[in-house]
Order: structure tokens, then C-alpha cells, then sequence
């Protein structure tokens, strides 16, 4: 439930779901409407701060934009976000950050689902091929570029997002859903919702898909086919007016195909093989949010999740994490959020020659306070937020990220903010534990030699300040436009050190080590900016065009010999991106979507620039029943949409598709 | 390198463990601390706007055939997001207007609105609100809601908040237009907007 608070605390978005009943409400019915017109009511501020007056540079992707987008997984509706970077690798992998640095295992983005963190402490990122659930569930994706670490933490340092699903009163009845396309064969979800008592809802569903191989980029299958099957539920119950809990989870198994690097000896060269791999996994997690006033409200959560992968290297994570937060409003003045965390990731690996860790085993634990202050300078005018988070990791002990943000409302339909925030990103699992044999090969006199890259268990943390100013405006109720623009300095990036080489008999043959190890040798800045509009062009279209620049400018620190992190960061993503999308309400309960993506060129590894086209008609038929058909890609037969630098996993062709489904609510 | 890692493993768990409980203890006497310190306050928003929901329903009288019998309960519709929280239920729960019982009904896109008799747009249908409005035209709805502009837009009462109060207008020629009556009582505590009002 972090995430529910601190996002409404960030966003303010969600306080409207937050206040519940005070002075009884039986009381409040036997008032004439003469007295009710002089009831003072408390709970103004909090419903007044609307994310259009939010001091960050926020994207909300609405259940309805989920619907319009025609996207049937979350890597491909965060696509719509200006300033995210989304590169699908194979139909099973993709690499998604904010402002710059992508890769497959970027590592500055914190993502949360209902609150909770599911990033992953072993590499610092998130597995999306297992962040799933029913699209139709999915309330709204709030998602913040830049840092957010006062709040969220180490890793919040290029953005956060996070996925709120519904309320299980929100979802009552019973929803069937099915489809099939040529790169589909079959996806469908079935879910239940209904009351326990007066108080208590609930829902239960099961979601499925399969997907099929996508072609190979030498030709032939790319081996990357999947399906996952997965159930989950969720219960929410008001044990008093007060109180208010939450039960969730799910759990899920599926197994997927990739093409993974593998080495038989170290005198052989690495082979690219085709390996099956069964993921499992699943998460429970409990909330209680008391209030104890219109002004203050608490919320303790507790969560356990665990997931395995069983790939060249077999890995499996349990976390188990505590959340409280408390937020506390004075006067209509100031408005004060606090809280503690406390996380504990357990990670099991077995590597093979190719990819293994030491310790093999390790148990994470990361301690986190934050408090957050949110000054009201002027009512309605002018805001000052301020708010720092101190955590304790395992690897570098304390670290803190402190934030001052201020917005400025000069009338009511503009907003001007800016902010200055220091985020850190400290080390993963991946930096300081994991060892990679490259291809060994033989030098001029016979010698063996063997490149590796080492872990470095004393990895220090990444620093980075963020400079943001941004700019709302409602020109018309029909026209709107949000800015944002960057300046981002960062200090200890990680590198990649040539070391002295080293003889070396284990494993056998005996072999020249040609060691690489990681470093915190580079720095740089960012710049960029973003910007998107929304234009209701009379009742039937909407249009909302999109456009982000962002530039990479990276310089190693005197000493370092790396040779590649520069070239691989400057080009992790593209220099300039643009969207358009537009939305046609047409008579007889249908709706015509159509969504194109420019992205351009990425340098390193190149992949030349592309735009993708989605369109797709979606028709109500009545009440219960829809029906739509999306065509996705629909500009290239095949095309290169992303390389991972390591080589960790084949890239494979995005293709032409398309799917028809059938939505049935009853 | 490896036995090194491990101790620091091993102490970084204990450490880890303390600093747990210290947290739950910290965390349960803060919750007794707000639980003491905490003041009554007033009611929210919302809670007076389904007090004021349910009380128009007492100043509004509905088209003839708006009821299929006289048992028949006046029915409170929510589109979009409900705001009320459960309120709005435990507000009308065993009350009555002119010997009819309320009864709310939870709408979805697409359903058949005009079997409302009072239709709650909420603020999260703002982008269909014109859609809505245009499917109970004439149908004896009375609609309200608290997006800005609604009573300019044909909606027939409007929510506005100021300065920590609840206030309403109503758009008189919307009314009209749905056939509904609505008391001169209620008028003169509203704003009234709508040609008809210049005519009175």
C-alpha cells in the first residue's frame, strides 16, 4: 500500500478514495438542506490537489487509455508515456527505463503494483514477463520520470510507476474474456467479484496466454514462444469505519523459450542455445489503513513474494517486506507524510560456467525511513514540498535522498514547478556477486586466454542530482499541454575495469584470466525534455500527440580504462521519440483506436529507428458484450525493435499481427 | 572474498532482525499515539453530498409513469467511479420518501440509464458526460454531479465546494427538459441557472 499513499501523497490523485465516513452519516440524513449548505467540510484539500497541480513530471494512464491502446501486456501500454523508453528484445523480453540507460537489466526504476515493490533487489530490475495481471483490473498506472527516491527509495532514481487495480467493489460480477491472433494463438481471463457480508468484497480471476515464437533475426524461429497461466484475488473489507483491509495476491507458472549463451569448457567458444526455462512464482500481501481522523491516516502492509527461474542459471527470490507510512494534515497548511519500511530478499542462484555468483546465496536485508512535508505557501498559489529519505543497504550502508519541489499556480488552469532532488542507485546482486566467462580463445603462442567479467563486492553507489522544471496549462477544456524538461548530473556510474591477467588453473585448462571488473569510474549529464497534449477535437476525436528528446552525455574519470560503458550508455535510447494517438468515438457503441510510436535510432547496439502502428475497432454491443479487433506493428513485416549490450538474451523480430477477443460481462 | 561476505551476511541478518521489531514497536506505539491524540473533525465532501442526494430527492417530483407502482423504490444510479464510499447506502438504508424506499444502483456504460430516477455522473465520466446526459434526456432524470460545468453542460444539479462548503446549482431549463418539478424550496436555497428562471 505504499505505493496507494505516497503516491496520493506525490500525486494526490488517489485522497478521494482515501476519506472515508467521520461523523456519522445517519446523523448527516436527518439534516435539512439549510443546514447541510452551512456543514463545514474537512476534506477539501485533500480532494482539491489534482496530479495537474503535482511538482514532477507524471503520466497517468487511465483504464480507458488501457482500453484504447489495443496492448494486451504492461510493457506495451508504458509505451504511451512521453519520456519512457520501451524496447521489446524477443516476444518474451523486454528493456524498459526512463530517461536514458536502458537495458535489459536497467536498473533506475522503481515499479510497484498496488503499492507494492517488485523490484528485484538481485539485479535491480524488474522481470516484466511475470509483472502481469488482468488489463481490465488495472485502475490506473501513475507513473513519475525522474527521481523519486525521498520517497521510494534507492533505484526510484530515473522514475517510478506504479499499477493500481481496482477495487474488488469495483469489479463485481462476472467477466469472461477471450481472444486469439496470429501471434496469439490464445489469451482469456475469467474473473468473479462479489460481496461476503455488507462490508466485504472480493474478486477472484485466472488470466492465460500463449504466445507464439517470433521469426529470428538470421531467419528461421527465434525460439522465444511462452505462455504463462496465473490466478489471483483480491479482498477488501472495512472492518470499521475506520479500518479498512486489504488481502491480495496471486500466483502464477509458465514456462518460456530463449535463446541463452552457454559454455561447455572455457576452451570452447560460447554457444548460443535454445533453452526452455519454467518461471513460478506468486506474492501475498496485506494492508490495514486506519484513520484516525480526516486528517490523518495510517497504513502497516506486509508482504511476502517469491518467484523462480529456471534457466542456465536456476535462480529463486523470496522478499519479504513491511511497509508503514502515516500521513498527517495540518490546517489546510501543511500536509506531512512519514514512514518506515523494512525488506528482506533472499536470492539462491545455480550458475553454470558461463554466468555464476559467490556466494551463490545471499540475504538482502535494506532498512528505509522517509518523511515528506508539503507546505501550502499560499492557499491554491503556491506549494513547497520537502521531504528526504534515508535508507540503510546492505552493501553501503546509509544513503540519503532528499527532494525540494515547488509548484506555482499563477491562475487556475496553469500550473509551473520545479524541483531538485539527489537520488542514489546502489549496487544489486548482479554487480557484486556475479562472474561472466566470455569466449576464451587462443593467443599467438597457444596460450589460453579467457576474458571475464568479475564481481566486485565493494561496488559504491551511483549518485545522481536531478534538475526538473515543468509546465501545465489548460488552454481549453478541450486542450491541455504538460511540459517537462532535465538536467540530470551523475558521479560513480559503473564501469567496466581492465585488470592485470592473471594465470589461472581453475576451471581447467589452465588459462590466461583476462579479468574485467566493475568500477565507479564515469560521469556525465542528461538533458531532455518531454511533452505531450491532449485535444478533444468535438465529442468524437481525441488526439494526443507526444514528443521526448533526451541526450546522454557520459565522461570517464581519469584512471579508468573502460572501453565500452560510455559508447553504451550515450547510446541506450533513443535520441528523439514522438506518438500520436488518436481516438474515434463513432455512433453504435464503437471505437476506433489508432496509435503510432516513433522511436529513433538507438546507437549501441544499433537498431535503425522505426515507427510502429496500432489500430483497432472495438464495438459495444450492448451492455455486456464487446468485440474489437487490433492490428499491432502494422507498418513492418519484421523489424529490430532492441539489442541487449551483455548478449544475455537473442534479439528476435517484432512482427505483423494481429488479434480479435470477445469481452463478456454478466 | 567469499568468507568475508558471509560474516558480513550473517551480521547484516541479526542487525536486521532487531531493527524489524524495533520497527513494528515504533510503528504500534505511533498508531497509539494518533489514536489518542486524534480529534473529531468535521464530515467530508462526500458524505454531504449524499445527505444532499438523498434530501432531493424529497424537493423533486418525477414525471407520471416515472414508477412502475407505488411500491416502487426510488432508484439512486452511480456512473463512473463511486465516490460515496458505502455512505450513500448507509445514509437511505430503511428511510423513505412520499412512502417509497431508496435503493442505489451501481451503472455501467452501456446499461440502460433511464430507469434512474436520480443518475450520480461521476467526476471520473467526465469525458462522456455529454454522452451520458444525451442517453436520459427527457427520461424524468434528474442528474447531478460535482464536474465543473455540469448544470451549464444540460445537467440538471451541480455540486460546487467553496471555502469548505457544499453548494448547488440548478440548471432550470434541464429540469424542465427532464419534466421533473422541482420545489420552490429547493430553488431558493440553490444558484439557478436556465432561461426559464428570467420567466419566473
Amino acid at each position: 500500500m505504499r505505493g496507494q499513499i505516497l503516491a496520493a501523497v506525490l500525486l494526490s490523485g488517489n485522497f478521494a478514495s482515501l476519506c472515508c465516513a467521520q461523523a456519522p452519516p445517519e446523523k448527516l440524513s436527518s439534516m435539512s438542506i439549510q443546514d447541510l449548505l452551512n456543514v463545514e467540510v474537512t476534506s477539501v484539500t485533500k480532494t482539491q490537489q489534482k496530479i495537474s497541480d503535482t511538482a514532477a513530471a507524471v503520466y497517468v494512464i487511465t483504464q480507458e487509455e488501457i482500453q484504447n491502446s489495443g496492448a494486451t501486456n504492461i510493457p506495451d501500454l508504458l509505451r504511451m508515456v512521453p519520456g519512457m523508453d520501451v524496447g521489446q528484445i524477443n516476444s518474451n523480453t523486454w528493456a524498459i527505463s526512463a530517461r536514458g540507460f536502458n537495458g535489459r537489466y536497467a536498473d533506475d526504476l522503481m515499479v510497484l503494483l498496488d503499492g507494492r515493490s517488485i523490484y528485484l533487489p538481485s539485479f535491480g530490475g524488474v522481470y516484466w514477463d511475470v509483472l502481469d495481471v488482468p488489463l481490465e483490473e488495472i485502475e490506473r498506472i501513475e507513473v513519475i520520470r525522474g527521481p523519486g527516491g525521498s520517497i521510494w527509495g534507492a533505484n526510484a532514481v530515473n522514475g517510478v510507476i506504479n499499477i493500481i487495480t481496482k477495487k474488488a467493489s469495483e469489479t463485481k460480477g462476472a467477466m469472461v474474456e477471450a481472444g486469439a491472433g496470429n501471434q496469439q494463438p490464445g489469451f482469456g481471463s475469467i474473473q468473479y467479484g462479489g460481496a461476503a457480508g455488507r462490508e466485504t468484497d472480493y474478486r477472484i480471476y485466472s488470466k492465460y496466454f500463449s504466445e507464439s515464437q517470433l521469426p529470428g533475426i538470421t531467419g528461421g524461429d527465434g525460439a522465444d514462444g511462452w505462455n504463462v497461466l496465473r490466478g489471483g484475488f483480491r479482498v477488501d473489507s472495512k472492518v470499521s469505519t475506520k479500518d479498512r483491509l486489504t488481502l491480495q495476491g496471486d500466483i502464477y507458472r509458465g514456462r518460456e523459450d530463449q535463446t541463452a549463451k552457454f559454455l561447455a569448457s572455457i576452451d570452447s567458444s560460447v554457444q548460443s542455445i535454445d533453452m526452455g526455462m519454467d518461471l513460478s512464482g506468486g506474492f501475498l500481501q496485506v494492508s490495514w489503513s486506519h484513520e484516525f481522523s480526516e486528517r490523518s491516516e495510517s497504513t502497516l502492509s506486509i508482504g511476502y513474494e517469491r518467484y523462480t527461474r529456471a534457466n542456465i542459471v536456476n535462480e529463486g527470490e523470496r522478499v519479504f517486506n513491511m511497509d508503514f507510512q502515516d500521513q498527517h494534515s495540518w490546517k489546510q497548511r501543511q500536509s506531512i507524510v512519514w514512514g518506515v519500511s523494512a525488506y528482506d530478499s533472499a536470492i539462491t542462484t545455480n550458475g553454470g560456467l558461463a554466468v555464476s555468483f559467490n556466494p551463490a546465496s545471499i540475504t538482502l536485508p535494506l532498512f528505509g525511513a522517509f518523511a515528506q512535508d508539503e507546505i501550502a505557501l499560499l492557499r491554491d498559489r503556491l506549494y513547497l514540498t520537502a521531504g528526504a529519505r534515508v535508507e540503510h543497504d546492505y552493501y553501503n550502508g546509509f544513503g540519503w535522498m532528499p527532494t525540494v519541489r515547488t509548484a506555482w499556480k499563477p491562475t487556475r488552469n496553469d500550473t509551473l514547478w520545479a524541483a531538485v532532488s539527489r537520488a542514489i542507485n546502489s549496487p544489486n546482486f548482479n554487480e557484486t556477486a556475479m562472474r561472466l566467462n566470455f569466449t576464451g580463445f587462443i593467443g599467438p603462442n597457444g596460450t589460453l586466454f579467457v576474458p571475464a567479467l568479475i564481481d566486485r563486492p565493494d561496488v559504491a553507489n551511483e549518485l545522481s542530482i536531478d534538475y526538473e522544471i515543468g509546465y501545465r496549462t489548460t488552454v481549453a477544456k478541450e486542450f491541455s499541454i504538460d511540459l517537462a524538461a532535465y538536467y540530470d548530473t551523475y558521479s560513480g556510474l559503473a564501469t567496466e575495469e581492465p585488470q592485470a591477467p592473471v594465470f589461472d588453473s581453475q576451471p581447467s585448462p589452465a588459462h590466461v584470466l583476462l579479468p574485467l571488473t566493475y568500477g565507479n569510474l564515469m560521469h556525465g549529464e542528461t538533458h531532455g525534455i518531454e511533452g505531450f497534449a491532449t485535444w478533444k477535437i468535438g465529442d468524437r476525436l481525441t488526439l494526443s500527440p507526444g514528443y521526448t528528446f533526451e541526450q546522454i552525455h557520459m565522461h570517464l574519470d581519469p584512471g579508468s580504462q573502460d572501453a565500452g560503458s560510455v559508447a553504451d550508455s550515450e547510446g541506450s535510447s533513443p535520441v528523439s521519440s514522438a506518438q500520436l494517438r488518436a481516438h474515434v468515438a463513432l455512433p453504435r457503441g464503437i471505437a476506433w483506436d489508432t496509435n503510432a510510436y516513433f522511436v529513433g535510432r538507438i546507437e549501441d547496439p544499433l537498431v535503425p529507428s522505426y515507427t510502429r502502428l496500432d489500430t483497432g475497432i472495438t464495438w459495444r454491443a450492448g451492455e455486456r458484450l464487446s468485440f474489437s479487433v487490433f492490428g499491432q506493428n502494422l507498418l513492418n513485416k519484421e523489424r529490430l525493435e532492441y539489442v541487449d549490450t551483455l548478449g544475455s538474451t537473442a534479439s528476435t523480430l517484432v512482427k505483423r499481427s494481429a488479434y480479435a477477443k470477445v469481452k463478456w460481462e454478466f | 572474498m567469499g568468507i568475508l561476505k558471509r560474516t558480513q551476511h550473517c551480521a547484516g541478518l541479526t542487525f536486521h532482525v532487531r531493527t524489524a521489531g524495533f520497527f513494528v514497536a515504533a510503528s504500534l506505539a505511533g498508531i497509539l499515539l494518533y489514536s489518542i491524540a486524534s480529534a473529531q473533525f468535521g464530515p467530508s465532501e462526500y458524505q454531504v453530498k449524499a445527505a444532499f442526494l438523498f434530501n432531493f430527492t424529497k424537493f423533486v417530483e418525477w414525471p407520471e409513469g416515472s414508477f412502475e407502482d407505488q411500491q416502487a423504490p426510488i432508484v439512486l444510479g452511480i456512473i463512473g467511479d463511486d465516490p460515496f464510499d458505502g455512505d450513500l447506502a448507509r445514509m437511505i438504508a430503511g428511510q423513505k420518501v412520499e412512502g417509497r424506499s431508496l435503493m442505489i444502483r451501481r451503472e455501467r456504460w452501456g446499461e440502460d440509464l433511464r430507469r434512474c430516477q436520480v443518475l450520480f455522473v461521476s467526476a471520473s465520466e467526465q469525458e462522456h458526460s455529454s454522452r451520458i446526459l444525451g442517453s436520459v434526456q427527457s427520461a424524468g432524470v434528474l442528474t447531478v454531479s460535482d464536474m465543473e460545468g455540469f448544470a451549464e453542460a444540460g445537467g440538471v444539479i451541480e455540486f460546487v465546494t467553496h471555502d469548505s462548503h457544499v453548494h448547488f446549482i440548478v440548471n432550470l431549463d434541464a429540469a424542465n427538459q427532464n419534466r421533473l418539478h422541482v420545489s420552490a424550496k429547493l430553488l431558493a436555497l440553490a444558484r439557478v441557472i436556465g432561461h426559464s428562471q428570467a420567466e419566473r
